[in-house]
C-alpha cells in the first residue's frame, strides 16, 4: 500500500516580508477571497489584483497551501481513560442532576386541551404586533444572548461566560 | 418501558438513542457517550492542549448535554450539537484560566499591529514529503505553539468549518479581529510547519 | 360529554382572551425587576469600611471563577423595576451611576456614568439567570464591579 505523500509546495522565496504595496486591508482581503467570504464584486477585484501582482499571488499561494494542509488533517485522539471509568464520572453527575424528561402522550393531551388558549394567544400576538406593546414576561422567555457594545473604538473587553451565566464588560483603568 | 428494552444499543442510530435519552434512558446515553467520546475529547484537547483539562471539559460537556437534551431538536447532527457545547465550555475554561482581564492590550496590539505582515513568505522544502500521519502530528505540534486565541480561531475555521461571523460570535470579538487572528495563525503555522524557528518570526 | 368539554374550553378561552385584551396595561406596567449591585474586589481582607458587606457565596464564587481577586464585598445593592420602554437611573455610589432602559424585545441598554460622564454603553438581551457585569480595575490593584441581574417580574 502506498503511503500518501504530502508535499507542501509553497513559493520559492525566503526572507521577504510583506511590506511593499500591501496594506493590512488588502492582505486580509486576499485571505477572505480564499475563504469565500467576499462579495462577488470584491472577489473579482481581488482575482484581478492577484493576476497582476506576484507578491500578492505568492501570499495567496502560501495561505491556500497551509489551509489545504490543515483542513482534514486533525490528529486523531482517544480519551486517555477506559470507557467504564470515563462514563462513571458522567453517570454520577447526571444522576445527581435529573433532566426534564419528555413525555409525548401527556404533552399531546395538554396540547389538545390548550388549543383554544393557543388560538387566543396567537390572536393576542397579532394584536401585539399592531399595537406594539411588549409583555416583559414573554421577552424573558424568548431572549437569546446577544451583546451590542456600541462603543467600538474603546479598549474595553467583552466576553460571555456560559458556565457562570455572565457577560462581562471589562473597562481598563484610564478609559 | 418495553419499548426502551427493545433497543439494540450498539447498532441503534444516534437519533433513536437521543430520543431514548430524552426520556431518561441512561443506557442509551451511555452508548452515545461511548460512540462520540473520542471526537468530543479531541475537540476539547485541540483547544485546551492539556489531557486532564480536556477530559474534565469533555465530561462536563456530556453532563451539560444530558441536562439540555430536551432542547436538542435534531436541526444538526447530535455530534455537531455536542461539539458546539464542548467548544463553548472549552472557551469558558480558557477564559477562566487566563482570568480574561489579564488578556493584555499588548497581545491585542500584536494581533492588530501588523506583526503578521513582517513574517517572511515561507516555503517548504519541496523534497520534504510527509506522510499523512506525520503531517497530522506536525500540525498538532504546531497548533500547540500558538496562543489560545490563534489556535481557537484556526480550529473553528479549519476543523469546524465555521464562517468568520460565527467565529466572531463565539469568541466575542469583531470579524476584523477574527480575520487578523486567522491570518496570523496561518502564517505562523506555515512557518512552524516549514521547520523555521519561532525566534525568526518574533519582533 | 365530549361536546360539553370542548365548548367549556372555548368559552373559558374566549373569556381569558377578553380579560387579557381589555387590560393590556396591567401586564405592560409590570416590568422587570433588576438587582443592581456595586461590588468591590480586593486581595486584602475585609477593609474597615462600615458600608461594606460580605457578598453572598454564590455570586462570590461566580466572580472568583472569572476574576483574579480573592475577596469581594458588596458596597451597594438595589432592586429596581424597569417597565416597558422605561428608563431608570440608579445611583450606585457618589461617583457611579447607571441608567437602565428597557428596549422591549431587544433587551436593555445599560449606561455607566463615572462622575457624571458617560463611560460605557452596552445593549444586551438579558434573559433570566444571566447577569451583566461592567467592571474595571481601580487604584491599589483593586477592582469594582457593577452587576445587573434580572430577578423576575
Amino acid at each position: 500500500m502506498l503511503a500518501e505523500k504530502w508535499q507542501l509546495c509553497l513559493p520559492d522565496s525566503s526572507g521577504r516580508s510583506l511590506k511593499s504595496n500591501m496594506n493590512t486591508d488588502k492582505i486580509l482581503k486576499i485571505q477572505a477571497y480564499l475563504d469565500n467570504e467576499l462579495s462577488s464584486d470584491e472577489a473579482r477585484q481581488i482575482a484581478t489584483w492577484l493576476d497582476r501582482d506576484p507578491e500578492a499571488r505568492s501570499l495567496f499561494h502560501e495561505l491556500r497551501d497551509i489551509k489545504s494542509a490543515i483542513v482534514g488533517n486533525e490528529v486523531s485522539l482517544a480519551v486517555p481513560e477506559s470507557r467504564e471509568f470515563y462514563w462513571s464520572k458522567i453517570k454520577r453527575s447526571i444522576e445527581a442532576e435529573p433532566i426534564e424528561i419528555v413525555h409525548p402522550p401527556i404533552f399531546a393531551r395538554w396540547l389538545r386541551w390548550a388549543t383554544p388558549f393557543a388560538a387566543a394567544a396567537a390572536t393576542i400576538a397579532l394584536l401585539v404586533s399592531f399595537t406594539a406593546f411588549d409583555l416583559p414576561g414573554l421577552r424573558l422567555k424568548v431572549a437569546v444572548h446577544e451583546i451590542d457594545d456600541s462603543q467600538e473604538e474603546d479598549s474595553s473587553i467583552t466576553f460571555h461566560s456560559q458556565a457562570e451565566g455572565m457577560t462581562v464588560v471589562w473597562i481598563p483603568s484610564g478609559h | 418501558m418495553n419499548k426502551t428494552l427493545t433497543i439494540d444499543y450498539p447498532t441503534a442510530p444516534d437519533d433513536v438513542l437521543v430520543a431514548a435519552s430524552q426520556k431518561g434512558n441512561t443506557v442509551a446515553f451511555e452508548e452515545l457517550v461511548a460512540r462520540h467520546r473520542d471526537k468530543i475529547y479531541a475537540r476539547a484537547f485541540s483547544m485546551l492542549r492539556n489531557e486532564e483539562d480536556a477530559t474534565d471539559v469533555s465530561q462536563e460537556a456530556w453532563v451539560k448535554s444530558w441536562q439540555r437534551l430536551v432542547q436538542f431538536q435534531g436541526d444538526s447532527s447530535f455530534a455537531t450539537w455536542m461539539t458546539r457545547i464542548t467548544i463553548n465550555l472549552s472557551l469558558d475554561h480558557l477564559r477562566k484560566q487566563k482570568r480574561m482581564r489579564t488578556d493584555s492590550i499588548e497581545q491585542l496590539n500584536e494581533e492588530m499591529g501588523g506583526v503578521e505582515r513582517q513574517m517572511p513568505v515561507v516555503n517548504f522544502n519541496p523534497s520534504e514529503g510527509l506522510e499523512r500521519g506525520e503531517l497530522r502530528v506536525r500540525i498538532d505540534k504546531a497548533l500547540g505553539q500558538l496562543s489560545f486565541e490563534h489556535r481557537t480561531v484556526l480550529v473553528l475555521h479549519e476543523f469546524e468549518d465555521l464562517e468568520y461571523k460565527a467565529i466572531a460570535k463565539k469568541m466575542q470579538c469583531s470579524i476584523g479581529t477574527v480575520m487578523s487572528r486567522l491570518f496570523y495563525a496561518r502564517r505562523k503555522m506555515a512557518a512552524l510547519l516549514a521547520g523555521l524557528k519561532r525566534e525568526e518570526f518574533k519582533k | 360529554m365530549r361536546v360539553y368539554c370542548f365548548g367549556s374550553r372555548w368559552i373559558f378561552a374566549l373569556f381569558s382572551f377578553f380579560v387579557i385584551t381589555c387590560f393590556p396595561h396591567t401586564a405592560e406596567a409590570e416590568g422587570i425587576n433588576y438587582q443592581a449591585r456595586l461590588i468591590w474586589g480586593t486581595d486584602e481582607m475585609k477593609p474597615e469600611k462600615p458600608n461594606l458587606k460580605e457578598l453572598d457565596a454564590k455570586t462570590k464564587d461566580k466572580l472568583k471563577a472569572i476574576f483574579k481577586w480573592k475577596n469581594y464585598f458588596e458596597v451597594d445593592s438595589q432592586v429596581v423595576m424597569v417597565g416597558a420602554n422605561e428608563l431608570k437611573k440608579v445611583k450606585m455610589s457618589t461617583k457611579c451611576e447607571i441608567e437602565i432602559q428597557d428596549l422591549g424585545k431587544n433587551g436593555v441598554e445599560v449606561k455607566l456614568f463615572g462622575e457624571g460622564k458617560l463611560n460605557k454603553k452596552v445593549k444586551q438581551v438579558l434573559p433570566a439567570g444571566e447577569c451583566l457585569v461592567m467592571a474595571g480595575d481601580d487604584s491599589n490593584a483593586n477592582a469594582w464591579f457593577v452587576m445587573l441581574c434580572p430577578t423576575g417580574k
